[in-house]
């Protein structure tokens, strides 16, 4: 190939150089140049190597379904492989490299498996890579993770960055009328046709230029920018570079724009791509057709590449391909390429399969009953060798010197997005191609992705689409449009020739491997797809799927259409992870909840912690300190004087009505109905099957007024929970649900000093002590500084307790107030780890004991349960399974050697029998300030009553560990629960 | 290139008032009466009186913005006034933004119109208020949220 840039002409702005890197040298192009045309320019014939045989490969087309020219683009984090150089638009400074090479795509090393060629056919993957017998007899893994590190470094194309993405991404969504995707002659009038009717219309084109085939022909830019004029003028948006990836439900359509990939120095405060929901009153799907190629010896050798592809770079980008050029066709479509070639200078020979072609162009030599059997040529196409139909195929008819094979085989229309919907593509044998199916969804096809070939009636399909789109009937134009009919060709075979032909270039697919399939059984469609890997590649077939159903078509000795279709599925080009994620990485991967004494809480020396979605303070170290020392500093002056802990995360529910009660003393398995007001209850919720779901307490505020407080991360799922049942299975139910979570700031103040902490705190004539607020107890506050709130005798860490609850917004002055008085009484402030330390000591459970595989009884809670009404979960609570005496039950756990620890997580059984589940598992493990050694929480087969007198062992297999421990009552500290009450 | 302002504004008073499925109507005349306004605006709508704004944010729920009268007995009354935070997003660029954040038809939503939505995992109600749009978010959610919002104003300050 000696493709040269033309002294004029393309679309290229020539007064713009732009600079970029190849392979670390520079290079050179215009603006408006892709990488591709650029590349072809600068006279670099081989920019890719094959998948698994390594050969080189050119520049293959001028699209989309580009199969040579696949590299990768970007530097260091930025990088990004497998992209197309066709579709990859020019900007100064882009740094490009060939990939899937060493040392580069001109002299591979890894081309030597080319000479193993006949080893790598389809599935030898199947075959190979076993156990040697006497080694291994088929068994076993040991030497295959030794062939799959191998293949691992054989495998694949590009490599990605493994540098965290720089680039931001985003998502937005739209909305129209009509959405035109494509916007070649059809797609243009479509648009225009639509906006002129007064729709909303948005026309997506993949492209950096609307106009799609329109770009390729001088003659037409003058009416192509008319029309671009008359769409914005009927105020069209219009989206360039921007792809329909998918088709969806409900005329949703997926678009990926992209915003920045072209921009040499683009707006920090841009996104690299935005990825859109588009939902569209209907869709017209003008995306056009692609040239086929055919498959014969030597087809893929950099040089060959389809016809239209060559005529575009010669008048669009400003590039002649090749200087002597041989054009195999077998339909009219040929003849325009070909007279583009020869204007610009070129020696044109076209090799017609049919007998009776077109009159040749000026310049143009045409022989009639010709195709092409094989290419030559070992960096770049140098001659090719004709054929010509005999009775049982091909026979050869002597040799053309060239430097460029063009491939005018056919077209088959992108149908691709109707595909995802219910669009079913219907083969023409006349047109030798499938056209798209009716669809019952609003969507439909216009232009050459509707088989129509010549241009004019182009423009009329796609007005008729644009009709249809609007609820207008309007009758589609036939499909076809070519003079004189097409010759099918699919594959061309001399009897001599064994060289391989590829059917799908980017997998290096090949003829042979389709037949192979055959042979060995794999004939339905789907299965030749899998088992040759053929459309499989980033292209999904563009290329080669035609091609490859017409051979196993052959083999089967039935009809193209007999054979089937895979389904085409999104995205139709390949979309980037970051683009679908848009801003929803790193920190925003959740949203984050902070409650309203965060700044407060970090302003006082909080080390904070993920607790579900929130931020939460995990301990207060003080100077020197670690989380070891930090815990259980602040869990023994939490016991021995007073602790302040911020429990805003509590889920909390306001449950409203004259109904109210009774739904509570429905969810709940204790009951409700007669709670005084001012009283409050612990509480726990079953499941419909019966197991535990949370547990919380629950405040009656008023006659028809309660407070459920509900686990930190169970919150959002009860809060679900009720509305179900109240909207579903009690709607006769007057209650009403609302969510006041972030209404409250709240802290829990826990300790023997607690009261008079809190006391100092209040405004005069407030009254907590025991009598006026006994244990459970709930009243209504006020502050020193006026604040009101709720206060509430309730206690988890089983220390004389208040719950103190004000407005968010009045968090940090409560605290204002608390803080110094508790410090004044040799208190502190707590985190998470003192907090659970707490009440592992007292066994209280969380959600790491209620975890959805618990039962009541499980939980040593089974007491709780009423026998006077029935509630959630009382059915199937009593399934014969569930009441099994040997259950896992929860129980506390001493290290028998007091000097020793255990992980939570570890898994629990007797000595001697460490196989399988054992006997249960550990769900929390801390040091106890109160007890002066480790202990933990857990859940055994039987319970502490089972295990009395026997050893058990706690055991880690995953991260290594094993120690010796007695199975205690999970209420290892304070088990009368004295300390909460007066 | 659009200019956008996005800024959070001082929370009103804001109470929740539920109604009974069989008492919809009296219920709506109620918070009619409370706000100054001729009627209890529909799903999806807001109304304003001398007595504050009426959003109607369910089919059984209204939220009353206000300053600070109490709701009358026989209501089922919640004070979210703290829960919410207010951020007012005004300008050309408001639009785009909105397309940014959330999956609602935001030109189909005339001045005085309410939704609420799913935005980046958070919970949000939309308001088309009369001076400008405003984000209605639950208060926990709302530093991480205003950054989102941030970041997206930014991008459609620079324009694509």
């Amino acid at each position: 190939m000696t493709a040269r840039r033309l002294d004029a002409g393309g679309r290229i702005d020539r007064t713009r150089r732009i600079r970029f890197a190849w392979d670390g040298a520079e290079a050179r192009g215009f603006a408006g140049d892709t990488l591709a045309s650029a590349l072809m320019a600068s006279g670099h014939p081989v920019v890719g190597r094959s998948f698994k045989y390594h050969r080189p490969r050119g520049i293959m087309s001028a699209g989309v379904e580009e199969s040579g020219a696949i590299v990768t683009v970007g530097e260091g984090a930025r990088a990004e492989p497998n992209v197309k150089a066709t579709a990859q638009e020019l900007y100064e400074g882009l740094s490009a490299r060939g990939q899937n090479a060493w040392p580069n795509v001109r002299w591979d090393a890894g081309s030597v498996s080319g000479l193993f060629g006949r080893f790598f056919a389809a599935g030898f993957y199947y075959k190979t890579f076993m156990g040697l017998p006497p080694f291994e007899w088929g068994r076993g893994t040991g030497l295959w993770m030794r062939y799959e590190a191998l293949i691992r470094r054989a495998a694949g194309m590009g490599a990605a960055s493994r540098e965290p993405d720089p680039d931001a991404y985003e998502t937005a969504h739209a909305r129209c009328d009509v959405l035109v995707v494509g916007s070649g002659p059809a797609g243009l009038r479509a648009a225009l046709t639509a906006a002129e009717a007064g729709r909303d219309v948005i026309l997506v084109e993949q492209d950096f230029e609307l106009g799609g085939d329109l770009l390729s022909d001088p003659s037409e830019w003058a009416a192509r920018d008319e029309m671009v004029a008359a769409l914005e003028k009927a105020g069209v948006r219009v989206m360039l570079r921007t792809t329909a990836f998918g088709l969806y439900d409900h005329g949703v359509a997926g678009l990926v724009e992209r915003v920045t990939d072209h921009l040499a120095a683009p707006d920090p405060a841009l996104p690299r791509q935005r990825v859109w929901t588009v939902r569209a009153g209907a869709t017209v799907v003008a995306t056009g057709a692609l040239e086929r190629t055919v498959a014969f010896a030597g087809n893929d050798r950099p040089g060959v590449m389809t016809a239209q592809a060559a005529a575009t770079y010669a008048t669009r980008f400003g590039v002649l391909p090749g200087e002597r050029v041989v054009i195999a066709a077998n339909n009219d479509s040929a003849y325009g390429p070909a007279a583009v070639l020869a204007g610009a200078g070129a020696e044109v020979t076209v090799l017609d399969l049919r007998d009776a072609p077109p009159d040749a162009p000026d310049g143009v030599t045409v022989r009639a009953g010709r195709t092409v059997a094989e290419a030559h040529g070992a960096r770049g196409v140098t001659r090719v060798r004709m054929a010509r139909p005999v009775r049982d195929g091909f026979a050869g008819a002597g040799w053309l010197d060239c430097d460029l094979l063009c491939m005018a085989a056919g077209w088959t229309p992108v149908v691709n997005l109707g595909s995802h919907r219910d669009v079913r593509a219907t083969w023409d044998a006349g047109l030798a191609t499938f056209l798209p199916g009716p669809s019952r969804e609003a969507l439909h096809f216009a232009g050459a992705a509707a088989g129509v070939w010549d241009r004019a009636r182009c423009a009329a399909s796609g007005e008729a689409a644009a009709k249809r789109a609007m609820g207008e009937a309007a009758p589609a134009p036939e499909p076809g449009g070519w003079e004189r009919p097409i010759a099918p060709l699919y594959e061309v075979r001399v009897p001599d020739v064994t060289r391989k032909s590829f059917v799908d270039p980017q997998h290096d697919v090949t003829a042979s491997d389709v037949r192979l399939a055959h042979r060995e059984g794999f004939v339905s469609v789907e299965h030749l797809k899998r088992y040759t890997t053929l459309g499989m590649a980033t292209d999904q077939g563009k290329v080669g799927n035609v091609i490859g159903l017409a051979l196993m078509a052959e083999a089967l000795g039935r009809e193209i259409p007999a054979v089937g279709t895979t389904r085409f599925r999104p995205p139709y080009t390949p979309v980037s992870i970051g683009a679908l994620a848009g801003r929803s990485v790193g920190t925003h991967f959740r949203p984050t909840r902070r409650t309203p004494l965060h700044d407060w809480n970090l302003a006082h020396g909080a080390t904070m912690t993920d607790a579900g979605l929130w931020r939460r303070p995990w301990f207060y170290p003080r100077a020197g300190e670690g989380i070891a020392e930090a815990y259980v500093r602040e869990a023994a002056t939490v016991r021995e004087a007073v602790g302040i802990c911020d429990v805003s995360s509590l889920g909390k529910i306001a449950v409203q009505g004259p109904d109210a009660a009774e739904f509570l003393n429905r969810v709940y398995v204790n009951g409700f109905l007669k709670l005084p007001i001012g009283k409050a209850r612990y509480g726990v919720m079953l499941r419909d099957d019966g197991f535990v779901m949370d547990d919380g307490t629950t405040w009656r505020l008023g006659e028809e007024e309660f407070l459920m407080t509900t686990t930190t991360t169970g919150a959002g799922r009860v809060m679900v929970w009720l509305e179900e049942l109240l909207q579903t299975r009690w709607p006769e139910l007057r209650v009403h649900v609302a969510s006041t979570t972030d209404a409250w700031a709240s802290v829990s103040v826990a300790g023997p000093r607690s009261r008079e902490t809190i006391e100092a705190c209040l405004a005069d004539g407030s009254d907590i002590s025991d009598a006026a607020l006994p244990f459970m107890g709930v009243a209504r506050m006020r502050l020193a500084n006026g604040t009101e709130g709720w206060i509430a005798r309730i206690s988890f860490s089983g220390e004389r307790a208040f719950e103190l609850f004000v407005p968010a917004l009045d968090g940090p002055g409560m605290m204002d107030l608390l803080w110094p008085e508790a410090e004044r009484r040799g208190g502190c402030l707590y985190g998470l780890e003192a907090l659970g330390t707490l009440r592992i000591e007292k066994g209280h459970v969380t959600g790491a004991e209620l975890d959805g595989r618990v039962t009541l009884d499980d939980a040593g809670l089974g007491r709780m349960a009423s026998t006077k009404k029935a509630f959630v979960g009382d059915a199937l609570r009593r399934r014969s399974e569930l009441e099994r005496d040997d259950r896992p039950r929860l129980v506390g756990l001493f290290p028998k050697d007091r000097s020793a620890t255990f992980k939570a997580g570890s898994i629990l059984h007797a000595p001697g029998e460490a196989e399988g589940m054992g006997a249960g598992w550990v769900t929390a493990v801390t040091h106890s300030p109160a007890l002066g050694h480790w202990i933990g929480l857990g859940f055994i087969s039987g319970g502490a009553a089972a295990w009395d007198g026997r050893p058990a062992v706690a055991d880690d297999p995953t991260r290594g560990g094993s120690c010796e421990v007695e199975v205690v009552s999970p209420h290892m500290f304070d088990a009368d629960g004295g300390r909460m009450r007066g | 290139m659009a200019e956008v302002t996005v800024s959070e504004i001082a929370a009103p008073r804001l109470t929740q008032i539920a109604a009974w499925p069989d008492a919809l109507a009296e219920a709506g005349s109620a918070v009619a009466a409370l706000a100054g306004v001729e009627a209890a605006p529909g799903p999806g709508l807001s109304a304003t009186g001398p007595g504050g704004t009426l959003l109607r944010v369910e089919p059984l729920k209204w939220w009353w913005l206000h300053d600070g009268t109490a709701a009358p007995d026989g209501l089922a009354v919640v004070d979210l006034s703290a829960a919410r935070v207010h951020v007012a997003l005004s300008g050309p660029g408001a639009r785009d933004v909105l397309a940014r954040l959330v999956p609602l038809d935001v030109d189909g939503m005339a001045e005085g119109a309410v939704a609420s939505t799913l935005s980046h995992h958070t919970s949000v109600t939309l308001w088309r208020a009369p001076e400008a749009w405003r984000l209605i978010v639950p208060r926990s959610y709302a530093a991480d949220y205003r950054a989102m919002i941030d970041a997206t104003a930014a991008t459609v300050r620079v324009g694509s």
